[in-house]
């Protein structure tokens, strides 16, 4: 799967996230940068991409993923495995 | 409804979950987070945020990690301790929360993962599991069974779910999810299920069934006695075990019926001849087995029975069936039939609306009996030449007096089950009864009926206060529609002008606040000869001196004669 491919994916992630909106996800894209990206919102995003990429992300990429950037390179790598 | 959750892990999204599941039949429900995970500073302290909402009703929602942290920081030795100190603290909780007037709703805490020892640590008091099972035991045996706190019983959903589901704990390290995140709305729908019932909303009372290849297998019409199959090894089996689910349901006070397209004698003879048959024809208050749309079938049992649509679930293994009923009444719960009939009761089982608040009383266990004499006094009537005729036929027998430990629970039910004849849809709890009926100033009080044909048990209940002026408010008036133009509302009427009298008050006031379902009695106090002294709340009153007795056929009764 393609960095672009998984972006793809993530805009509608994104989009059933975030009450509706079209949200870009750009690799400089981060959690401050988004409204309504909060704790909660990040859980269900986690949770919302685990399941539509049928993986899981460890502890500390939980805490850490807060940039859409290395959201998809974590992506990336964990389908290529 | 104004619900405070108090909990010792993350609930910001369950409180998000839990506010949009009660807005679905709430107007507006308004849900307090403690900011805090220390549920005992503000519970105990009179000016925390907790007592400024004004809750009444509060979820005390522990969960299993928090109580393994507990277990975790304990030494080896005093950690067979920790079960009872977190019982005692709910218990020290509940206590104080309950005299205060506000409903209490606790978890049942899942099993945990961890059990150190393997099989052995149910044998181990001091084990994890065991003091979790501590905390579960003590909540339903000593805590719960005050009545005035109710379970969410999340051992159950976690058993349902399976354990390794249930637990994710990345996220509770994370940011302290007690479970996987996406089940928090399951564990959401079961504490909206809880507390839903808890103010008497959407509560099953009747579960009207098919009988060909849902009561039993196969068509009775084509294949005769011989040919249906009850009971026995294979898919028999599944179809008596869902008569022994019915059955259990009738025992806990719901009323069954029949809705078949059938010859009625067809329908019948299995009741009569096979014996691998659980129900009996007795057991069903309504039997319809006929021709007619089902639909048609379900109104008439809902004006017979007196029940609104809302509260029936129509089982029938026809598709066709189904969705007839759901479009044409679609306030009636029509769960789908499951593939293999071996489900049916799994797909009962997960309705919310089996949901209940109070304990299983004895007009529970009488229910169908009752709604079969109703059928003997409608003969009656209609013999009967005038409605006085009628009334004075049935030799009615009342009594009104004050709720006493016998008829506690009975009231607090009715006060939770009855949604038409309601006047201020308060939802007084037993605790608040208790209070009422112990006052100087309030009353609380019953009134049952029996007739010729049997005993109705407790058909209503009053609870009012004195306030200023010597007025006596009327603060919950709720009724049972079984008793409707029976002349009971003058009966009581009369009642309440005597109460008022003995409580030195010169006037009674009224209130009807109007909900969506009681509208049948916005013109009560007017019909009973009360004035109208305000439009918005609707208010009126009635002078006590000048209340001359309204005419009924009701003979009063002490209570001593009363027996059941």
């Amino acid at each position: 799967m393609t960095r672009e491919q998984i972006r793809h994916s993530l805009r509608d992630v994104f989009r059933e996230i975030f009450d509706g909106r079209d949200i870009e996800p750009s690799d400089e894209l981060t959690a401050k940068q988004v409204e309504g990206w909060n704790s909660v919102t990040h859980i269900d995003l986690i949770c919302a991409i685990e399941d539509k990429f049928s993986f899981a992300f460890s502890t500390s990429e939980i805490a850490r993923l807060q940039n859409v950037g290395e959201l998809i390179s974590a992506i990336e790598k964990k389908v290529k495995d | 409804m104004r619900l405070a959750i108090l909990s010792d892990h993350a609930d910001q999204k369950l409180s998000t979950l839990v506010k949009q599941g009660l807005s679905l039949w709430n107007d507006s429900p308004e849900v307090y987070r403690s900011e805090f995970d220390d549920i005992g500073l503000e519970v105990l302290d009179p000016s925390s945020g907790l007592y400024a909402f004004k809750p009444d009703i509060i979820y005390i929602n522990l969960s299993t990690q928090g109580v393994r942290d507990r277990y975790y920081s304990a030494s080896p030795e005093s950690r067979c301790g920790i079960g009872k100190a977190v019982a005692d603290e709910l218990r020290q909780w509940a206590t104080l929360l309950r005299q205060k007037g506000v409903q209490v709703v606790i978890n049942l805490l899942p099993a945990p993962l961890e059990r150190h020892h393997g099989s052995f640590s149910a044998c181990l008091p001091g084990s994890l599991p065991n003091q979790i099972r501590a905390i579960n035991h003590a909540v339903v045996h000593q805590i719960a069974a005050d009545e005035g706190v109710l379970v969410n019983d999340l051992a159950h959903l976690s058993a349902c779910v399976g354990l390794r589901q249930w637990y994710d704990e990345r996220f509770w390290c994370h940011s302290k999810y007690p479970c996987r995140p996406p089940l928090l709305r399951d564990y959401a729908s079961s504490l909206v299920a809880v507390l839903k019932a808890a103010r008497g909303r959407g509560l099953v009372k009747c579960v009207i069934t098919d009988l060909d290849n849902t009561l039993w297998h196969g068509v009775i019409g084509d294949d005769g006695i011989d040919g249906i199959e009850i009971g026995g090894v294979g898919v028999g089996e599944a179809h008596q075990r869902y008569q022994q689910y019915l059955l259990t349901l009738k025992h806990r006070g719901i009323i069954l019926c029949v809705c078949s397209k059938n010859e009625e004698a067809a329908a019948r003879l299995p009741f009569q001849k096979h014996s691998g048959m659980v129900l009996k024809e007795s057991d069903f208050a309504c039997f319809m087995a006929n021709w007619r749309p089902k639909s048609e079938n379900i109104r008439a049992i809902a004006s017979e029975l007196n029940l609104g649509l809302d509260s029936f679930v129509f089982v029938d293994d026809s598709p066709f069936e189904r969705e007839e009923v759901r479009s044409a009444l679609p306030e009636v719960v029509v769960p789908e039939f499951p593939e293999d009939p071996s489900g049916i009761c799994a797909v009962l089982e997960a309705l919310p609306g089996f949901e209940a608040a109070t304990r299983p009383s004895a007009e529970d266990l009488q229910r169908t009996a009752m709604y079969q004499v109703e059928k003997e006094r409608t003969r009656l009537e209609m013999q009967s030449s005038s409605r006085e005729d009628f009334l004075s036929g049935l030799e009615m027998r009342g009594q009104f007096a004050p709720v006493g430990a016998a008829e506690i629970s009975r009231a607090a039910q009715l006060i939770q089950r009855s949604n038409q004849f309601n006047l201020r849809t308060q939802r007084l709890g037993t605790e608040q009864i208790r209070g009422l009926a112990a006052s100087q100033d309030g009353f609380a009080c019953f009134c049952s009926l029996q007739d010729r044909f049997g005993d109705h048990g407790i058909i209503a209940v009053l609870c009012g206060e004195a306030r200023e002026n010597a007025a006596l408010w009327i603060t919950e008036w709720v009724m049972s529609c079984r008793v409707l133009g029976r002349g009971v509302e003058e009966f009581i009427r009369n009642n309440l002008v005597k109460t008022a009298h003995d409580m030195r008050c010169q006037k009674l006031v009224g209130e009807y606040l109007p909900t969506e379902k009681n509208t049948m009695v916005a013109g009560l106090y007017e019909r009973l000869g009360f004035t109208r002294i305000s439009d918005v709340p609707a208010r009126f009153e009635l002078q006590v001196d000048t209340a001359t007795p309204l005419p009924n056929f009701i003979i009063p009764q002490s209570l001593q004669t009363h027996t059941t």
